[in-house]
């Protein structure tokens, strides 16, 4: 993992939309050939975490009901965060962020740090 | 043992125990030699008697070899012959259906069609599971008629095939459940087409770049699979977490315990097995008691330790 930085509110904000996250693609990627730099952001939002993609039993727990998720670090692709429960590959999450803005998230790596802790890699997505 | 230098040379092995006396199979069987060289055993035109085959057998002979451009007439033999007989026993009847879905699985896989290959492993985890539900096969019935030679196809149909009779074994008796069992196997390792084949042969320890290649197939293989909606969660559970353990040590979570499917640890107690029990272009494969008692020394460590009590028990039946 590289070092991540201070993020200002600029950065933040500048998570607008999938649009522009594409158009802002040849933007410098950051030393660890990520597409963007990664900057700190811990907090607490709020979510809503869909069925993993192929899981239609509903017996994945916690699925639709809104619930609280840590976020460690954020760049205009994407977000990092801490879920109590291991999330999938291509899973959607709908987040509210700290400022109010509604954005769709997907999977795109899980891992657990701990006893009920994973550690997800997402990305933003339009939401459909 | 199958011999994998032969393989690469383009022939192919057949279990003698597909092979029936005064049938034709029309194509030429060769055996190998304790020297390792190939001898024409008998013209394709000239059925095999009972006096060689018996022979054979006092021999220890249990594979020939065909040639590989031979192949089709090979599965013509075993469809028109063998699959559908019902007095061949379930074991013979299970490697037929082997070797005639090979080709077709290997090619979808080659050609990049996740989908055809999960169409072929319905079909043919359908019929593993029904042939061994039928005649109750006991893993000691099986295991001498299966290669061990790591091929893909073998390593994948050789997990299956274990799958089904541990979840059998394990109480699980429904032939519908146990064929969505040997379907999820067949397809546990399809994200590994990705892998470079000199990475998956390599010798030496991979380097980190690899392993990183490596610990990714469980990811792209479920990513493939998840939106077929004629696949259940658990067959993508054991697809996605395989290679999970239960204290974290796995990947590609990490996760551990009540997070790790069963029918994913099923998966991985005779993945492992049929891995170490195989040959490598680069080893020997590993005695049977010591895969046992490897998988023994990390029960509830990494492996649900109930499953491989009750694998274990099954295995000890073969020596």
């Amino acid at each position: 993992m590289s070092s991540t930085s201070k993020a200002s509110p600029a950065d933040i904000s500048a998570t607008k939309t999938e649009h522009e996250f594409c158009a802002h693609a040849d933007q410098p990627a950051s030393a660890d050939g990520r597409l963007f730099t990664r900057h700190n952001f811990r907090t607490c939002i709020s979510a809503v975490v869909h069925a993993p993609p192929g899981e239609t039993a509903s017996t994945v727990t916690g699925v639709g009901t809104p619930c609280q998720m840590l976020t460690r670090d954020v760049s205009r692709g994407g977000l990092n965060l801490l879920h109590k429960q291991q999330l999938f590959p291509g899973q959607k999450i709908d987040v509210v962020l700290t400022d109010g803005q509604q954005r769709r998230l997907e999977v795109i790596w899980c891992r657990r740090l701990g006893v009920g802790c994973y550690s997800a890699g997402c990305r933003f997505v339009r939401a459909t | 043992m199958i011999s994998a230098s032969l393989q690469s040379q383009g022939y192919l092995p057949v279990a003698t125990a597909t092979l029936f006396p005064t049938t034709e199979i029309n194509c030429d069987l060769f055996v190998q030699h304790s020297n390792h060289n190939l001898e024409l055993y008998r013209h394709g035109s000239y059925p095999l008697t009972k006096e060689d085959l018996r022979r054979l057998a006092l021999a220890g002979v249990d594979h020939l070899y065909i040639r590989g451009a031979d192949a089709e007439f090979y599965r013509t033999y075993l469809c028109e012959q063998v699959l559908n007989e019902r007095t061949v026993p379930a074991p013979v009847r299970i490697s037929a259906l082997r070797e005639v879905t090979r080709v077709a699985f290997q090619e979808a896989l080659e050609a990049n069609d996740p989908n055809h290959a999960v169409d072929i492993a319905t079909d043919l985890g359908r019929g593993i599971a029904s042939m061994i539900a039928d005649q109750a096969v006991k893993l000691e019935e099986v295991y001498n008629l299966l290669e061990h030679d790591y091929y893909t196809f073998t390593h994948v149909c050789n997990v299956s095939t274990y799958c089904v009779i541990l979840a059998r074994e394990l109480g699980l008796g429904d032939v519908r459940v146990l064929a969505q069992v040997a379907t999820g196997a067949l397809l546990h390792d399809i994200g590994k087409r990705h892998v470079p084949k000199e990475v998956l042969n390599k010798k030496e320890k991979p380097t980190d770049a690899e392993w990183q290649i490596i610990r990714n197939h469980p990811g792209a293989g479920y990513q493939e699979l998840c939106h077929r909606a004629d696949l259940i969660w658990p067959q993508l559970m054991m697809v996605y977490q395989h290679h999970e353990r239960l204290d974290g040590s796995g990947y590609p979570s990490r996760a551990a315990d009540g997070d790790i499917h069963h029918w994913a640890n099923l998966c991985a107690v005779v993945d492992v097995f049929d891995a170490l029990t195989c040959s490598r272009p680069y080893r020997e494969p590993v005695p049977v008691g010591e895969v046992c008692k490897y998988l023994q020394d990390n029960a509830g460590k990494w492996f649900d330790a109930e499953m491989v009590g009750c694998w274990t028990a099954q295995v000890e039946r073969l020596r």
